[in-house]
């Protein structure tokens, strides 16, 4: 049987000390197929942006453990860890966070660069991406010069332009208006199931939810039973 | 894109913070290639001039005139076209006046002979024009430096006595060769004829005069290789040997162009190693600095770091980024530091002026730009990257969320505690440091030493700050107007981090207060002790056995209340421990091991005497057994440790050609500032009895500067091969040295306290935005924008005020360590200077802070408010 995509096994995360500690995700298991989409909603504080955290290892669980394609991944050093995310992943925040002294294609050519693709072919394929996004055109625009929905298609299209197996994104549409954030919504989709890659999204928008195959809500760092969208 | 591409691009935006750290590594720089570049100069200086350092290419010295027999080989010898000339040199004393009035003065007398000199000019102002060496011989001329009339009451014309025979004056000594190098000497320079001072008795019974002879060679660049073939020939000792005293009858020393420069050099050498140390430590505050800067830049680029970790970079690739930064910034701050210290060399020679032996021409000098440079670069990296070291381990999460990192916590290794990385850093850092100290220094005790020292004050001040400024703030609610209130609430805001402002000022008072120390104790000490009578009035040298009792008659028949004191001096050559293989002295690699070999090596100075002197004391074993049949010694402490010398060891010492074995039985303190009469090494009284012998003494309670003047003139004109000097002018002239010294290094300490006042101004700067915003809604709550500025100077004032009282509170601490417990000395703290200093620091603090938050306090409230939406 094909190992999952992504896998975590009984994730939890703590914050605070002592009595005054709280389970931020308390015992999360879960497991993503290759080019399967979740969708994960809940209130705020449910724990669900901690929850993508844990998923990219942007910090380490106390306890459980994360798999990407059977590998465990949540207790690799920090420099494997970090190549790995730069290759085999991709990361949307909410607040898009581009470097702000790097232009549009700069930004996207990041991960690239870092992984250590020759000069022209990282310029090469960020132009590509960048393209794919449809900014194009704003290539030496830095972000201050664009507008939020063009500064999340950039996050969007740095994520990809290391063409990763994982994609994760928390509130890809959270700080943007509803056209902005449907043509964001729409983008991450249809680019995901191009490149054959897995999708988790975090989101409490109910109709960027509805395009996930499998929804799962979080209450209290738990997951609750999910629905699985109905094939068509 | 390339990690120092990005590293550049992530500068963007950060002038101000890239300028705070380029102008801390510049400060320090610009005083570690001042100090460097000045040395410079003064070595090309000297090579230029090297020739009339000592009047000739190669200087032939004995305390007897040279044998004929080596005369004649002399000549056979060297290349032709070679030119001799005839000098005899010695302390002599100069008196003038009516016999009632007589008035005295040391002076540095030197007989020569008409074709002197054979390099450099000697210059001689006479009523009728210039004068030569020539218009001495055959008659009883005198030429002087105009340091002697005013003295003695002389203009040109006038008579001048010089041991039995009175001189006329006939012109103003201008300019002679080695003359610049007089600032050391005791007294002013005279010339007569070489003729004319056999005929004064100068160089009669018990003088002891230098007997040179001069060698100007048709080519000056064969020197070396000429010298060196006459070593050889002659079996000559080395230069280094000596400790230019004057050499005993019968030995030859040859001395050339480059030992001479190596010579004058020595001295600037020393002080160079105390200049270098202060300037490193100016380069460790600045170091403070950048640390403090980047602590800042790696905070506020906590998201920026979390998002390149989000994309792939590895920690070691983060890292990378900020060393490039720290490179880049490094190297501008070297080079603009290099640029700064390269001008400023001549503000060095300013302050040494009076102590240069040759003028000079500040030159560039590529060594000291390229160590400065390093320096540079080492401090840079050292500290801009230890904040970024200290915060790896902070989760990508953690910084996207731009929270402060964790508290530090040790790792485990198989259960095994392990620091975290930083600390090895910090380590590795600190021992490249103490490493750089001990080459600076040139010695693994003083460098270290120094920077061990600057860092336990850093280490105390950084405690006291935490401890002290929380404490100051809660004061803000006390009844005190807006401003300062304002001003001591301000001193607890968070995100502060007045601690790197505090290390900095506060090891800039420190500084500048131990020196402060330093040079006012030994002033208080020296200049009234004569006068409480606790130095002698006078000392003199090279008495013969035979006039003791008539030294005695003269000094009581002109003061009879005074009180002499003698003591005996045997002239010897150390020539190792029994038992022990005398090591062979190759090239010194420290200070330490310069100090043991001219310990070895130079002339023994040996006496005796019943008991202990008044300015000594025992420090370990026992005084020497009157009644003993072993020759006993005692060493002095600092003597032994240099010769490797313990209690219990025999030394053995070369008396005029007999050797004499003496057992150690004790180790002596010895103030040598009280002037008195004390030697490195006492015998058994009855060793040394037989041998040929000098004497020394001193004279104390001699009466007022008349009596004084007539006693000094007295024993001048009945034993003219004694010399005589007064103590009071010994002190003034050692003071005097001592300022210029003190003002050299002070001068680069200054730019101690420079850095401090940038770190200061980094400060107000890391908290720019806070205050804008903070400034915004207090005028709106009916604040001026003068309460404010008043108030950030009163802030500022507070904090460099606190660093001040702190650092020289260490100063007192440290200074007395140093006076008290190393060199035995009084100590007298300079409260008045150290007031000054204190409010100096505050007052130039309170004009940074406001100069630094003026822009802050600028801005329009709305403006401000409508940003922060």
């Amino acid at each position: 049987m094909k190992e999952p995509r992504l896998q975590a096994i009984g994730l939890v995360k703590r914050f605070g000390l002592g009595q005054a500690s709280i389970r931020a995700v308390d015992g999360v298991s879960l497991a993503v197929a290759a080019g399967e989409r979740l969708a994960i909603t809940g209130a705020s504080g449910s724990g669900k942006s901690t929850l993508l955290s844990l998923l990219a290892v942007l910090e380490r669980p106390d306890l459980g453990e994360v798999r990407l394609d059977g590998e465990p991944i949540s207790t690799l050093a920090e420099a494997p860890l970090a190549a790995l995310r730069g290759r085999r992943m991709g990361i949307v925040f909410q607040s898009f966070r581009l470097l702000p002294q790097l232009s549009a294609l700069e930004n996207v050519r990041l991960p690239l660069d870092l992984a250590g693709l020759g000069q022209a072919a990282a310029q090469a394929q960020a132009a590509r991406w960048l393209e794919r996004v449809g900014l194009a055109g704003r290539a030496g625009h830095k972000p201050s010069e664009l507008s939020g929905g063009e500064q999340q298609r950039v996050a969007l299209a740095r994520a990809l332009a290391p063409e990763p197996g994982l994609l994760l994104a928390d509130e890809p549409s959270g700080n943007l208006d509803s056209k902005n954030g449907a043509l964001v919504g729409s983008l991450l989709f249809g680019l995901a199931r191009e490149q054959g890659a897995a999708l988790v999204l975090v989101t409490h928008d109910a109709a960027l939810a509805r395009k996930a195959d499998r929804v799962l809500a979080m209450k209290d760092g738990r997951l609750a039973g999910g629905r699985a969208k109905a094939p068509r | 894109m390339k990690g120092f591409t990005l590293a550049w691009r992530l500068l963007q935006g950060q002038a101000s913070r890239a300028w705070l750290f380029i102008f801390c590594i510049a400060l320090g720089v610009a005083a570690r290639t001042g100090v460097g570049s000045f040395l410079g100069s003064l070595d090309q200086a000297l090579a230029r001039e090297s020739r009339s350092l000592l009047g000739a290419d190669l200087e032939l010295s004995g305390g007897s005139p040279l044998e004929a027999a080596r005369a004649q080989d002399l000549g056979r010898f060297l290349p032709a076209g070679s030119r001799l000339s005839a000098r005899v040199s010695l302390l002599s004393m100069a008196s003038a006046g009516p016999a009632a009035a007589r008035r005295s003065r040391m002076v540095q007398l030197a007989a020569v002979d008409g074709a002197y000199p054979l390099a450099g000019a000697l210059v001689v102002e006479g009523p009728g024009g210039l004068l030569t060496a020539a218009a001495l011989q055959g008659r009883p001329w005198a030429f002087a430096q105009a340091e002697l009339l005013a003295p003695l009451g002389l203009s040109l014309g006038a008579q001048v006595r010089l041991g039995t025979r009175d001189f006329v004056l006939a012109g103003l000594l201008k300019d002679e060769p080695g003359l610049g190098a007089g600032a050391f000497s005791l007294g002013p320079r005279v010339l007569i004829g070489a003729d004319q001072a056999a005929a004064a008795g100068l160089t009669g019974f018990g003088s002891r005069a230098s007997y040179e002879t001069l060698v100007g060679l048709p080519d000056p660049a064969q020197g070396e290789a000429v010298a060196a073939a006459l070593r050889q020939r002659w079996g000559l000792t080395p230069s280094h040997t000596w400790r230019g005293q004057a050499p005993s009858p019968g030995v030859v020393r040859l001395r050339t162009v480059r030992e001479a420069q190596a010579q004058v050099r020595g001295f600037f050498d020393r002080l160079a190693d105390y200049l270098g140390l202060v300037s490193l430590m100016a380069l460790l505050l600045g170091g403070v600095g950048v640390a403090g800067v980047t602590r800042a830049f790696v905070r506020e680029a906590s998201v920026s770091r979390g998002v390149l970790g989000a994309v792939g970079a590895t920690p070691a690739a983060v890292a990378g980024i900020f060393a490039w930064q720290c490179l880049l910034l490094g190297l501008v701050g070297g080079l603009l530091g290099a640029l700064g210290g390269e001008l400023a060399q001549g503000l060095l020679a300013q302050a040494l002026s009076g102590l240069l032996p040759v003028a000079l021409v500040a030159a560039w000098e590529w060594r000291p730009l390229a160590w400065g440079l390093t320096l540079g670069l080492l401090t840079a990296l050292a500290f801009g990257l230890e904040p970024v070291i200290a915060s790896a381990g902070q989760s990508a999460a953690s910084l996207l969320r731009d929270e402060d990192a964790p508290a530090a916590r040790w790792r485990r290794w198989r259960g095994l505690p392990l620091p975290r990385p930083v600390a090895w850093w910090r380590l590795g850092a600190a021992l490249a440091f103490a490493g750089v100290a001990a080459l600076e220094a040139r010695s693994w005790v003083r460098g270290p030493g120094a920077f061990a020292a600057l860092l336990a004050a850093a280490l105390i001040l950084q405690a006291a700050a935490s401890s002290l400024l929380p404490r100051l703030a809660r004061l803000h609610s006390l009844g005190l107007p807006f401003g300062l209130r304002h001003a001591l609430a301000n001193l607890g805001r968070p995100g502060l981090r007045a601690g790197a402002g505090l290390v900095a000022l506060g090891s800039a008072a420190l500084l500048l207060g131990v020196l402060a120390v330093y040079q006012h104790s030994l002033l208080t000490e020296l200049e009234p002790a004569r006068e409480r009578g606790r130095l002698p009035d006078l000392f003199f040298i090279d008495a013969q056995p035979s006039q003791l009792a008539g030294l005695q008659a003269v000094v009581a028949g002109r003061c009879p209340g005074a009180r002499l004191e003698l003591s005996p001096m045997v002239r010897a050559r150390y020539r190792g421990i029994l038992g022990q293989a005398e090591a062979l002295s190759g090239p010194a690699r420290t200070r330490e091991d310069e100090e043991s070999q001219s310990m070895r090596s130079r002339e023994q100075n040996l006496s005796w005497r019943a008991a202990l002197g008044p300015g000594e004391r025992l420090a370990s074993g026992k005084w020497m057994d009157p009644d003993g049949q072993e020759v006993e010694a005692s060493l002095e402490e600092y003597y032994a440790q240099r010769l490797g010398a313990k209690l219990g060891d025999v030394l053995r010492f070369d008396v005029q050609g007999v050797e004499v074995q003496a057992r150690v039985t004790s180790l002596r303190k010895v103030d040598w500032a009280s002037f008195q009469p004390n030697f490195f090494v006492l015998l058994s009284p009855w060793a040394l009895k037989g041998a040929p012998q000098t004497w020394i003494g001193s004279v104390a309670n001699s009466g007022g500067e008349a009596q004084r003047g007539l006693l000094q003139a007295a024993l001048a004109e009945r034993f003219p091969n004694v010399t005589v000097f007064e103590v009071a002018q010994a002190t003034a002239k050692i003071l005097g040295i001592l300022d210029k010294i003190a003002a050299a290094i002070r001068l680069v300490a200054l730019t101690c306290l420079a850095t401090g006042l940038v770190v200061l101004a980094g400060l107000a700067l890391a908290t720019a935005r806070s205050r804008r915003a903070e400034a915004a809604l207090l005028k709106v709550l009916g604040a001026s924008r003068g309460q404010l500025l008043l108030s950030a100077g009163a802030e500022f004032g507070l904090l460099a005020g606190l660093a001040a009282l702190l650092g020289l509170a260490l100063s007192l601490g440290l200074g007395w360590v140093l006076l008290v417990r190393m060199l035995e000395l009084e100590y007298h703290a300079p409260w008045a200077l150290l007031a000054q200093l204190g409010l100096l620091f505050a007052a130039t603090g309170a004009a940074v802070g406001v100069a630094a938050t003026w822009r802050a306090y600028q801005a329009a409230p709305a403006e401000v408010l409508r940003e922060d939406g």
